[in-house]
């Protein structure tokens, strides 16, 4: 899995689109868009919120989780965001700025 | 209530539905009569029914072969007939799936629901979880029954809205809620139906009576049965809990965010655990143990 760490991320229409329910350590969203529930673990919900205020270079978004995650922001963890990132984009609730995936 | 079943309709309330029922088949209405005796009884005429009902031979020629019955729900018949022995369990199918498919101004939740002390309990139902025993059981010491099926919500509610209906029983369980709770009134076994051997155990009086008192939330329990096993309560997440009250939701995806903040407040409002259990005894004073 190769990815560009200049590729940017987003959520499409942000507003009140998603209703979260924050439970423990992991975090149940509903998207009024699609209808759908789905159960996210911490590092995606952090993903989530930050994508949802704006758009993100893969770049600034692993740089913030890594601090939040005290890692370093090191290919091996750009992979690991990617990978979730593509997680989050099958479920539609994450989209490629430029439309790949 | 039976002559009323066989002489044209009956109109009767269970909880917040209030049906008309027509048939002139015997054996139906008269275990309506025997299980369904406490619901509070209506005039046919003038009332505004949820559901219109009627259990019919069907125009095949298989009746001279066979005798068979339909059921019909507002003019039309979901299901395939079935021998006419199997009546009153059709009668009993056909209403859940009226309610299942039509009363959505309520979060459904596939679940019993029980309550003391004002404390309800929520049990989902899963395959093989032993729902429908351990309800029964519970039921018939000291817990009030609000339903063996429906976990009715209002949305936005963190009330539970009684619906006591009959307990179906299945196979091995039926010999052993007779056993377990002899003071049970239950209807006759149905051998071989699509669901095994089925009896029905009639809604406690009690709980019949108070089926205008709804109970607040107060736990989700996860029943599963496991031969063998000391009954114990283990934990587990809200946020699974949430999920798996949203899979096995009747209309969860039909109510669309107001059943996402409905199910958020009903675990909000409750504790969350598995019950593992195999003997009936533990597991109820276990739950003794939540009242």
């Amino acid at each position: 899995m190769t990815a560009a760490a200049g590729e940017r991320w987003c959520v499409r229409a942000p507003t009140g689109r998603f209703l979260w329910e924050h439970l423990d350590e992991e975090s149940v969203v509903y998207d009024t868009r699609s209808g759908q529930t789905h159960l996210l673990n911490a590092l995606a919900v952090e993903a989530m919120l930050r994508l949802q205020a704006g758009d993100f270079s893969l770049r600034a978004l692993a740089g913030e989780l890594a601090t939040l995650c005290e890692t370093p922001a090191n290919d091996a963890f750009r992979a690991d965001l990617v990978a979730l990132l593509r997680q989050l984009s099958d479920l539609g609730l994450v989209e490629r700025v430029d439309g790949e995936h | 209530m039976a002559a009323a079943a066989r002489a044209g309709a009956l109109c009767y309330r269970i909880g917040p539905f209030q049906l008309t029922l027509r048939s002139r088949l015997a054996q139906p209405a008269r275990l309506v009569h025997r299980l369904y005796g406490d619901c509070e009884v209506l005039e046919p005429s003038g009332q505004i029914n949820d559901f219109h009902l009627q259990l019919r031979r069907p125009r095949t020629l298989r009746r001279w072969l066979r005798p068979q019955v339909e059921f019909v729900a507002e003019g039309a018949t979901p299901f395939s007939p079935l021998p006419v022995e199997s009546a009153f369990p059709m009668l009993e199918w056909g209403l859940n799936w009226c309610v299942a498919t039509t009363a959505h101004q309520f979060l459904m939740l596939h679940a019993a629901v029980v309550e003391k002390n004002g404390r309800a309990v929520l049990m989902p139902a899963f395959p093989g979880s032993g729902k429908s025993t351990l309800c029964a059981a519970l039921v018939h010491n000291g817990w009030r029954l609000l339903s063996d099926e429906f976990g009715l919500v209002r949305p936005g509610s963190c009330e539970y809205v009684p619906f006591p209906r009959c307990i179906p029983l299945k196979n091995e369980s039926i010999d052993l809620i007779r056993g377990f709770a002899p003071q049970a009134v239950m209807g006759p076994t149905f051998v071989k139906t699509r669901k095994g051997d089925v009896a029905h155990v009639k809604p406690p009086a009690e709980s019949v009576r108070r089926a205008d008192e709804t109970a607040r939330a107060a736990y989700v329990i996860f029943p599963r049965y496991r031969p063998g096993e000391t009954a114990r309560l283990l934990p587990i997440a809200r946020s699974r809990a949430f999920m798996k009250l949203c899979t096995n939701s009747f209309n969860y995806e039909i109510m669309g965010a107001a059943g996402f903040t409905t199910v958020a407040g009903l675990i909000r409002a409750s504790e969350c655990r598995l019950c593992h259990f195999s003997d009936l005894d533990e597991v109820l004073r276990l739950f003794d143990t939540l009242a």
